[in-house]
């Protein structure tokens, strides 16, 4: 019989509960493996035992993450588990999310180790290098299922080194995502002789890898200039977290995955009304005495005066931008601007906080 | 692939023989075609449905592939699969399964 206790953790689709219509299927658990763990079950072999596979609703994660960490983790407590495994999740974005936030809520509080897989570019990843949890690991898979045999092997062969407490190599020896922990080693050759090496590779043609990986973002393309401002119609955007008084729409402090909007057509100043300031990023003491500062609702009445533009949308767009992921704010951008757009506005006033 | 047309597959295949059934795949993409020719060969990738760890090793065609076609009346052809075959990526979804026919 295996000393090692595994849980695996999946959505509502591998646990065999159900596909979309079952996304707010709240946490639950089933002995033994499911679905996928049974392949990863023989993968893993006489090493370890699945002994509990925790599931939740893809949807219910999202509108309950906090919640649903704590419920998993209890799970894994109860069942005195050595290791987490989640998923793989592929390109599903929702699901990388949680088996992300999982790892993390688990290592971090049962000091144990977490494997996971995902598409390279699954907003999972992003999440899982935002925490940098010493204890958890996230392997590449293809974009679709059919890569499931390979995942599975990855993880099972990466989870057997963890349990039996190998050395592990570096990332890219390993073959997990890294999560940029800066290593201090040795080298036979200095800086300065590794660098002009470097560039003799590159200029032969020859392979060669960079010790500073240098992250690229997409450009994005600047919109033309609106081409009469005092016909147009401008929108109010905030990342600074001004939402109304009792969080209505379950906002979180920080990596927020949802959008607001808040009607000020009645307003002429933000301290008409009262609101909340929720954000993980600043001192927010000052937005809540005056959010004008974050929602500039008294300048633009006194510019549509002043004739300098035409019209404000009657809604704000609001979501907390603590610690956003890209790839998440880029949706959530895309989802409004394209409400706008049907509401006819010309252009969108985003005050930095 | 749907599970319950998992189900119904292996239950077709149970009736009346692996060597009687051919699956005709009308997927409108490249992911879709070779998770769904997977599915019927060596099993449910996802380990989910009916046909996990289940390999039934069928013959799989997809309706764009020239066996398909040649089979079926040109101006039917034209009428109803034509216009689908322009607008989706048809020549990739071929070249997927005759390289998944290979691997």
């Amino acid at each position: 019989m295996p000393g090692f206790r595994v849980m695996h953790y999946v959505n509502q689709f591998f646990a065999g509960i159900g596909s979309e219509d079952k996304a707010d299927v709240a946490v639950g658990s089933i002995a033994g493996p499911v679905g996928p763990g049974k392949p990863l079950q023989q993968l893993l072999g006489d090493a370890a035992e699945i002994v509990i596979t925790s599931y939740c609703g893809d949807d219910y994660f999202a509108n309950h993450i906090d919640e649903a960490v704590v419920t998993i983790t209890n799970i894994a407590r109860q069942h005195k588990i050595d290791l987490l495994i989640a998923g793989p999740a592929f390109t599903s974005g929702r699901y990388g999310f949680a088996c992300a936030e999982v790892c993390h809520g688990v290592s971090a509080a049962l000091a144990i180790d977490c494997v996971t897989a995902m598409h390279p570019e699954n907003p999972g990843i992003e999440t899982y290098k935002q925490y940098k949890d010493r204890r958890v690991y996230a392997f590449p898979t293809s974009e679709i299922a059919s890569g499931m045999r390979d995942a599975l092997a990855k993880m099972a062969a990466f989870s057997q080194k963890l349990l039996a407490t190998s050395p592990l190599g570096r990332p890219h020896e390993e073959g997990y995502t890294p999560r940029g922990f800066r290593v201090d080693t040795f080298k036979s050759q200095n800086g300065g002789q590794r660098a002009v090496q470097m560039l003799l590779d590159k200029i032969a043609g020859r392979p060669f890898v960079s010790e500073i990986p240098v992250e690229t973002l997409d450009a994005v393309p600047v919109a033309p200039p609106i081409a009469d401002i005092k016909r147009a119609c401008i929108a109010l955007v905030t990342t600074g977290g001004i939402i109304p008084p009792g969080n209505p729409d379950g906002f979180r402090g920080f990596q927020n995955i949802r959008w607001g909007k808040y009607s000020i057509e009645k307003e002429n100043s933000m301290r008409d009304r009262e609101w909340e300031v929720l954000h993980g990023g600043y001192n927010t003491e000052f937005m809540k005495k005056n959010p004008n500062w974050g929602v500039p609702l008294d300048a633009c009445r006194l510019m549509i005066k002043e004739g300098l533009f035409s019209r404000l949308h009657g809604h704000f767009y609001c979501t907390p931008g603590a610690r956003g992921l890209l790839s998440i704010m880029h949706r959530l951008g895309h989802e409004m601007a394209l409400e706008m757009q049907a509401d006819g506005v010309d252009g969108v006033l985003l005050v930095s906080t | 692939m749907d599970l319950e047309v998992q189900g119904r597959v292996k239950e077709l295949a149970q009736e009346y023989g692996k060597d009687n059934l051919v699956i005709l795949l009308g997927a409108p993409n490249v992911d879709a075609a070779q998770v769904q020719f997977e599915t019927m060969t060596r099993g449910d990738p996802t380990f989910v449905g009916p046909l996990a760890g289940v390999e039934l090793g069928l013959e799989v065609y997809h309706v764009f592939e020239e066996p398909v076609k040649s089979a079926i009346d040109p101006a039917r052809y034209s009428e109803l699969i034509e216009t689908l075959e322009l607008g989706l990526e048809s020549d990739s979804i071929v070249a997927a399964l005759q390289q998944a026919r290979i691997g």
